[in-house]
């Protein structure tokens, strides 16, 4: 899921937006005319976003009489992402040298996990 | 300016050349120092960065004293001018210390490190905002999305701390956390954990606390910001950083059996797994593979060592601090050397018995500061300064002044220097030495004096002084008396309030009656004194009654027109009831037209009170 929000830009999520507060699929007609009303976008531009959102997998497209949009991301899910990103991003620039923790923050492969843990055996002799 | 770009910059260095030593020993004695060692000692390599503390002998100070001289003895500091006006409003500044204020030299370099400073300071402020609101931000937001932890969990912590500290799960962190120093909480991971795993984790979050880690932290943050423009403070953080887990772990694991201490290793690896799968707090960089190792390692291989290494940690540590304080910093004397030596000369105060205080001010001086620096101070002569009433004494004449010194210093008296009106005079002083000052007598005759000392400090250097001496004359405060300028001495309510704004012409009397003749010309005011109280019955108006009286004519003939003559009559004893003629013994008398061929046309000078003042200042 992450992965998937980590690539909205902030247009497409103008648009996500319009699609949360509906809480069913939309219709580009819709989806305009709430826009309309924010921004000054164009048909064709609305279009070209819902057309990315499609190909990365954020939105749903189900074809009736028109095209209807849901969005597959919730909400809950992008504000969580949200968070998290800005969470670390805060961690990374000052407040990690202002905190104690236990380990560093760490990304180690498989690999060398299973290296460490079969490095680490305390010897029998108890002091 | 200039001073402050060195005691940075000496810091620097000095701070540097520690964390080299530091480093160099720690590899030497890598076995045989505890961890908690290695960690306290680059406390000491922070502390050297950052206070601004030194002997005077110490290295950066050497250094940087022999620059600040350099630079001292070619600058003469000029003095603002005065500005023309009222007398009393301005003085001008005769010294400029180089540390505030502006020095008037048109150096190049001084431009620069002016230029220096500020940039330097402006990215300091920049760090340190920044860290702050990042600081404040994050723990805003882990607030915001923290769980509270378990019973279970809570009572874990409780067992082992008797400090109030909140425990919380959140979703957002992928290691356990300690965040801040006053009302500490601890985060951890919001998942599944068995006992063994909670207790490493709080063990180890705990001793951070209990070891006052979060302020090193916090120290290094600052120390990082001062000195952002010397790569070896990026290094030093990273060891520091390094040497605290690494302490912290040994503090941990101190007392365990080798189960517990194979239970906190595996803690240790099981959280850093977890972090691989979850995408919170960012990797950086691969270096953490080896750091984790490190600690491994540290567990694994860890003894008690034996009583004699903690004398070589003693050891160690002492030559740390000594060689801290051998390389200082350059604080140009040694801010210890502050507390012996200013760097001006001290000031004078003057005083007589009658409890007057006040100060001489300060001429031109040279001064000594550090080992070959003086700094100078270029001003106008004491005979040309305008004297505020701080730096004025009235006395009658022959009365005694004490003249003390601000601070102690060996002094010789060079010269005293005594002008009237612009020109010397010659006068009798009858210097009299004394601890921390001298005696000397005011001249005999009425009038307004300059006192000009000049003192040699011997090695200090030497300064010009100079102080107000009025001798049996009295303050006119033209101001209010001119408020009851008036063309008819019958205007009784003015003129009796005029003679009651005119200074005593003996100290102890005070004016009480006066006498107003209108009727007929001439007209002739009267002005009655008698002692201020009983005690002093018997006594007879001083020397200088009739100098000041002859003054307060003048004012007199100055604000009421009409007036023809004027007596100053004074009696021994106490009025009781009301005024008795007969009882008034002495008296001064003046007649206008006397006063018109010296002065001119009183009545017209009244009006101007500059010139009215000048006349009077200069009789």
């Amino acid at each position: 899921m992450d992965s998937l929000v980590s690539k909205i830009s902030d247009s497409e999520l103008e648009v996500l937006r319009v699609l949360w507060s509906a809480k069913c699929a939309l219709p580009l007609v819709e989806i305009r005319s709430t826009l309309e009303k924010t921004s000054d976008w164009e048909t064709s531009t609305i279009k070209t976003l819902l057309r990315r959102l499609c190909s990365k997998g954020v939105v749903t497209v189900d074809k009736k009489e028109v095209f209807y949009y849901k969005p597959v991301v919730t909400e809950e899910e992008y504000n969580q992402y949200a968070t998290q990103n800005l969470i670390n991003k805060l961690y990374a620039g000052s407040a990690k040298n202002l905190v104690a923790s236990l380990v560093d923050n760490n990304k180690l492969g498989q690999k060398d996990i299973e290296e460490l843990r079969n490095l680490f055996k305390v010897g029998g002799k108890d002091e | 300016m200039n001073e402050l770009l060195m005691l940075i910059l000496s810091l620097s260095v000095s701070g540097s050349l520690l964390a080299g030593l530091v480093y160099v020993s720690k590899h030497l004695f890598k076995k045989k120092l505890s961890k908690t060692v290695h960690y306290y000692i680059w406390i000491i390599v922070l502390l050297r960065l950052i206070l601004p503390f030194s002997f005077e002998g110490s290295l950066m100070n050497e250094l940087v004293k022999s620059e600040i001289s350099q630079y001292i003895s070619t600058v003469v500091i000029q003095p603002a001018n005065p500005v023309e006006g009222p007398a009393t409003s301005s003085i001008p500044n005769p010294v400029i210390d180089l540390g505030q204020g502006e020095a008037r030299s048109f150096s190049l370099a001084d431009a620069w490190s002016r230029l220096a400073i500020y940039f330097w300071l402006t990215v300091t402020i920049l760090i340190l905002a920044s860290n702050l609101v990042g600081y404040i931000r994050f723990v805003r937001q882990l607030k915001k999305t923290n769980i509270p932890a378990t019973d279970a969990e809570h009572t874990l912590l409780m067992n082992h701390t008797k400090r109030r500290v909140v425990l919380s799960r959140n979703h957002h962190v992928s290691t356990p956390l300690l965040i801040g120093m006053f009302r500490p909480s601890i985060i951890i991971p919001d998942m599944d954990y068995s006992e063994k795993q909670l207790r490493s984790m709080v063990l180890h979050e705990l001793t951070h606390l209990r070891r006052f880690d979060l302020v090193v932290k916090w120290l290094t943050m600052l120390v990082v910001a001062v000195h952002w423009f010397n790569p070896l403070v990026y290094f030093i953080r990273k060891e520091i950083n390094r040497a605290c887990e690494l302490a912290c772990d040994e503090a941990v694991i101190k007392n365990f059996s080798s189960k517990e201490k194979q239970d906190y290793g595996e803690t240790l690896i099981d959280v850093v797994a977890e972090q691989s799968f979850s995408i919170g707090l960012q990797a950086t960089m691969c270096e953490q593979k080896e750091t984790l190792k490190e600690r491994l390692e540290g567990i694994m291989g860890y003894r008690r060592l034996p009583r004699r290494n903690i004398l070589l940690s003693g050891a160690l540590v002492l030559l740390v601090i000594f060689s801290a304080l051998y390389l200082g910093a350059g604080t140009g004397f040694g801010t210890l050397g502050v507390f012996s030596r200013q760097d001006a000369p001290p000031e004078l105060h003057i005083s007589t018995e009658w409890n007057q205080a006040g100060k001489a001010q300060i001429g031109p001086y040279s001064w000594r500061i550090g080992a070959d620096g003086w700094k100078l101070a270029d001003t106008e002569h004491p005979v040309n300064f305008v004297y505020r009433q701080e730096n004025t004494l009235s006395v009658t004449g022959g009365e005694q002044i004490l003249i003390q010194l601000g601070r102690e210093y060996d002094f010789n008296l060079e010269e005293i220097s005594v002008y009237k009106g612009g020109q010397q005079v010659s006068v009798s002083l009858e210097i009299e030495l004394v601890k921390g000052g001298f005696y000397l007598k005011a001249p005999g005759n009425p009038g307004e004096y300059i006192v000009v000392l000049d003192l040699d400090y011997i090695e200090n250097g030497n300064a010009l002084y100079g102080f107000l001496v009025w001798v049996d004359t009295a303050a006119y405060d033209l101001g209010s008396i001119a408020r009851h300028r008036t063309p008819y001495v019958g205007d009784s309510s003015k003129v009796s309030a005029l003679a009651g704004n005119l200074p005593t012409p003996d100290r102890f009397f005070k004016q009480q009656f006066i006498a107003i003749q209108a009727s007929n010309q001439p007209y002739h005011l009267t002005v009655y004194y008698e002692p201020i109280s009983e005690e002093l019955s018997g006594i007879e108006p001083g020397k200088s009654a009739e100098f000041i009286s002859e003054t307060n004519a003048l004012v007199a003939f100055a604000m009421i027109e009409n007036l023809d003559s004027i007596t100053f009559a004074f009696r021994p004893s106490v009025s009781r009831e009301g005024l008795d003629t007969s009882k008034y013994l002495y008296e001064f008398s003046f007649q206008r037209s006397d006063f018109d061929k010296l002065y001119g046309e009183l009545y017209k000078l009244g009006a101007e009170l500059d010139k009215l003042e000048e006349t009077i200042r200069s009789r």
